[in-house]
């Protein structure tokens, strides 16, 4: 396979997003501010982690950040190319190198199409040959710890964990810069879910893709990310070495959240 | 998806479907008669005699001959109306409950004022107003037989476009044919054959009706509707000539259901459960 | 023989003897819990560890008779108070539940009545279950929305379902659970679906509660981290099998069992330099796969061939420590 290794640092800047719900025709619209100008970057090759509780905002940050979602304000560059922002054209979901890997492995996959299909399905859309479609896939899927065999079986056959293993393949045969995965784990069952976490670092280690990493649980941020920023209603309320931001918390909402989490 | 086909609704559904196409496909090889033939000498004979099975009518003609004309008609009508609607219906619903927004408005709209009519009144104001003929007839059983699926796809679609993988595509740059034809409407197809099953069984009563009134293809087409309507001042004398077409209607459109059923029972997620 | 009582101890509010749980699936008749044994004394934090597929939420219906009988079949003998489940006629069961024995689930909003005010729906099971009068009942509504800390339980009272957020119905649905006092508290993966923070206090809710009532309390969770701060005694199970149970600082603390050793080498804590830590490799097979023998021995690092010779016996140690491995590790 070739390097999905990226040059660029990935920059979000003050990136702001409101929803508006209509409560009918004689009551005003209610607003919900998802986020409320969040800045940070990702630089080539590390893991970063977006921690938070649910409601923070950091789905919808990472809709954003993959194009499912359009921002209100701020901006998004990639080196020098940017990626949606005031007086610049918006670039397409696909064409921002930023692939996406969601939390429900059972809803992750096309019951009716079969895993090669799964997996080559951004490359179809893009109009690689066949040939040279199956030889990625297969590639890919050796990547993933799966066997180009199992291209043929449907995504039935496989386990929470595999299919898992399945979407980051989907992903990685895009070969993007960043590999942005929300709550990729926590539908896993402990056993497998070590088993994706050290996928991931080995696939950082091996073809050096960037993971924004977006979850709730502090352990797995502290197992797998360098630099962790945590989320809370809508703000970035620290940022930093995940060393630095998890020993000595400087905000209180860190604090408590690090406090929360039950240890071994 | 395993299919339980030892099972009462398919079997009985089965044979009974088969033997209507049986009898549409073969029946000119199974009776020398043809439908039209007029024989006053012959006329009101009764069922089982000497070279008509099932009797003939007070113009002489054969029953069995005209039963297999009429099988021909309502399935070919109903099977292009299903056919036809159900292309159409799964199209519009899939599009409004994918895009949402100001096409999904529009085709509510159109769905809500087509539901306003009593379905007969608007097929009965379409012929009276197109003329009497074959694609007519169709078209004005089409015409409010693309809503059911519609509706299905629609909702279906609403679901659909959140799932993960309809997401996932969109990021890899699939635009809305490539995910309404990759994603969406793969998923709808089951449905939309049970809603297929069921609307083709309605589509033939509608069909009988609409020839009962004299309203249907042309008089010279010999139909269930139309064979009803004319046996129906000869049931005191003649019942076949009324029982006939009706045992025809009540088989085609009992088959169809049963096997509807059994198809929604095939797709129903509870089948499979079994905690394991 | 499991689970030998202490001779002086007194005896305990609830006993599994051979547990085992049937599902049928057409003529087939597969084994999803098999031969399962515990105790659980008065005041007692018991935890039920397992992945998906270990049973324990089956095991914790199966003690409300909340099976449906003609899919599922259980052997082997339940006892609350010294009294065999099984043989109670349903209508003392249905006392048993919401009264000495209450239950709280991962999703309070699936027990909850949308259409009725908290107040109204704890009120109903105090009518159900005991003698009190109006005024009593409401005193006893305020009392019990106050220890599960609502600040003004008045107020809590009057409020519908959807008006509380997941944290505040998990403490109200706990509010219920104790309305009439009960003996034994099963509470499965109360808190998977609430955020940490809010996890906590509800934990520390449940550790009070049973502090101040003597409550016994079967915890059922996947989470090790949290049956290690909470649980006196800890429950492993894997495919429907015990594999190790005993004293929390004993099966946690000293894990005996390949299996319990390697779930706890899978929860992720931070990595020095290059370090990975083990997890399992596979996945857990589904209950039509499940090989002869250990259940865990095609995952497991140490397994033999007589591993998967037969049935694998239970190993005792000091009398509360019981292991269901050929090669334990300590």
């Amino acid at each position: 396979m070739t390097g999905t290794t990226p040059n660029d640092t990935l920059v979000a800047t003050d990136i702001r997003k409101t929803f508006r719900r209509s409560n009918g025709l004689f009551s005003p619209a209610s607003e919900t501010r998802a986020l409320k100008g969040v800045s940070f970057e990702v630089t080539p090759g590390e893991i970063f982690g977006i921690v938070g509780e649910s409601g923070c905002g950091k789905s919808t940050l990472a809709r954003i950040l993959v194009g499912l979602e359009e921002a209100d304000g701020g901006s998004l560059a990639l080196g020098a190319r940017t990626l949606f922002g005031p007086g610049a054209p918006t670039v397409s979901a696909v064409n921002r190198g930023i692939q996406m890997v969601f939390q429900d492995p059972y809803a992750s996959l096309n019951p009716r199409m079969c895993v090669g299909d799964a997996v080559a399905e951004g490359l179809a859309i893009a109009n690689v040959p066949r040939a040279e479609r199956e030889e990625r896939v297969a590639e890919t899927l050796s990547l993933v710890g799966l066997t180009p065999q199992d291209a043929r079986k449907y995504p039935f056959q496989f386990s929470g964990g595999q299919r898992q293993r399945i979407c980051i393949a989907r992903a990685l045969v895009m070969e993007p810069a960043f590999l942005l995965a929300d709550e990729a784990v926590s539908a896993l069952d402990v056993s497998v879910q070590m088993q994706i976490l050290n996928m991931l670092l080995d696939l950082r280690d091996r073809i050096g893709v960037s993971i924004i990493f977006i979850t709730h649980d502090i352990s797995v941020v502290d197992y797998l990310c360098d630099r962790v920023m945590v989320v809370y209603d809508g703000e970035v309320v620290e940022f930093g070495e995940k060393t630095a931001v998890l020993d000595h918390p400087q905000n209180a909402y860190t604090q408590r959240l690090i406090q929360s989490v039950p240890r071994l | 998806m395993k299919f339980d086909f030892f099972n009462l609704k398919f079997i009985l559904g089965g044979l009974l479907l088969g033997l209507v196409l049986f009898l549409a496909i073969f029946g000119p090889i199974l009776t020398p008669h043809t439908a039209n033939h007029q024989s006053l000498m012959d006329s009101l004979v009764p069922p089982l005699s000497e070279g008509h099975i099932l009797g003939t009518d007070h113009l002489g003609r054969d029953i069995l001959a005209r039963m297999i004309s009429g099988a021909r008609v309502s399935l070919a009508i109903a099977g292009s109306v299903v056919l036809i609607s159900g292309v159409v219906g799964v199209l519009i619903g899939a599009l409004s409950g994918y895009l949402r927004g100001t096409w999904d408005l529009v085709t509510q709209k159109i769905v809500e004022s087509f539901w306003a009519f009593p379905p007969i009144l608007l097929a009965i104001a379409i012929l009276a107003f197109f003329g009497q003929s074959l694609t007519n007839v169709i078209l004005a059983l089409t015409i409010q037989r693309w809503i059911p699926y519609s509706r299905m796809a629609r909702a279906q679609a609403m679901v659909l476009r959140s799932r993960a993988y309809v997401e996932a595509s969109s990021v890899m740059g699939g635009g809305l044919a490539w995910i309404l034809r990759r994603h969406i409407l793969p998923n709808l197809m089951a449905s939309a054959i049970i809603v297929g099953t069921f609307s083709m069984a309605t589509a033939i009563l509608a069909e009988a009706s609409l020839s009962f009134l004299g309203l249907g293809v042309p008089p010279q087409i010999a139909t269930w509707g139309g064979m009803l309507a004319e046996g129906r001042s000869y049931i005191t004398r003649a019942w076949w000539l009324a029982v006939m077409p009706g045992v025809g209607i009540f088989i085609t459109v009992l088959s169809l259901n049963l096997l509807g059923d059994w198809l929604r029972d095939q797709y129903d997620p509870k089948k499979n459960l079994n905690l394991v | 023989m499991p689970g030998t009582e202490p001779a002086e101890a007194e005896k305990p509010v609830f006993s599994a003897r051979n547990l085992s749980i049937f599902a049928r699936n057409g003529q087939k008749r597969i084994r999803i819990v098999s031969d399962v044994s515990f105790d659980i004394a008065h005041g007692e934090f018991f935890a039920l560890v397992g992945e998906s597929g270990s049973g324990k939420t089956m095991i914790a219906r199966a003690i409300m008779r909340l099976l449906p009988r003609h899919m599922l079949e259980v052997e082997g003998e339940l006892s609350f108070q010294g009294r065999p489940l099984a043989d109670l006629p349903e209508a003392e069961m249905r006392k048993l539940r919401g009264g000495a024995i209450s239950m709280i689930f991962q999703e309070p909003m699936t027990s909850l009545d949308p259409l009725m005010p908290i107040g109204r729906q704890i009120e109903e099971t105090l009518e159900i279950h005991s003698d009190l009068g109006r005024k009593a009942r409401l005193d006893r509504i305020k009392e019990l929305l106050s220890e599960v800390r609502f600040a003004e339980p008045a107020k809590t009272a009057m409020l519908y379902p959807h008006e509380l957020s997941g944290g505040m119905r998990q403490r109200a649905m706990i509010a219920m659970a104790l309305a009439n006092n009960p003996t034994l508290l099963i509470a499965d993966e109360p808190t998977t679906a609430l955020d940490v923070t809010i996890q906590r206090e509800v934990m520390e809710i449940i550790y009070r509660l049973k502090e101040k009532h003597r409550l016994s309390v079967l915890f059922i969770s996947h989470d090790l981290s949290l049956v290690h701060q909470y649980a006196e005694t800890v429950g492993v199970l894997y495919g429907g099998v015990l594999m190790e149970s005993g004293p929390e600082e004993k099966v946690i603390g000293r894990s005996a069992h390949p299996y319990t050793a390697a779930l706890l080498n899978c929860v992720p804590r931070r990595r020095i330099g290059d370090e990975r830590r083990s997890g399992i490799a596979g996945a857990v097979p589904s209950p039509l796969e499940w090989p002869p023998g250990c259940r865990f021995k095609d995952r497991c690092e140490y397994a033999g061939t007589d591993c998967a010779a037969g049935s694998i016996p239970i190993e005792e140690r000091d009398g509360d420590w019981t292991i269901r491995c050929l090669r334990p590790l300590t």
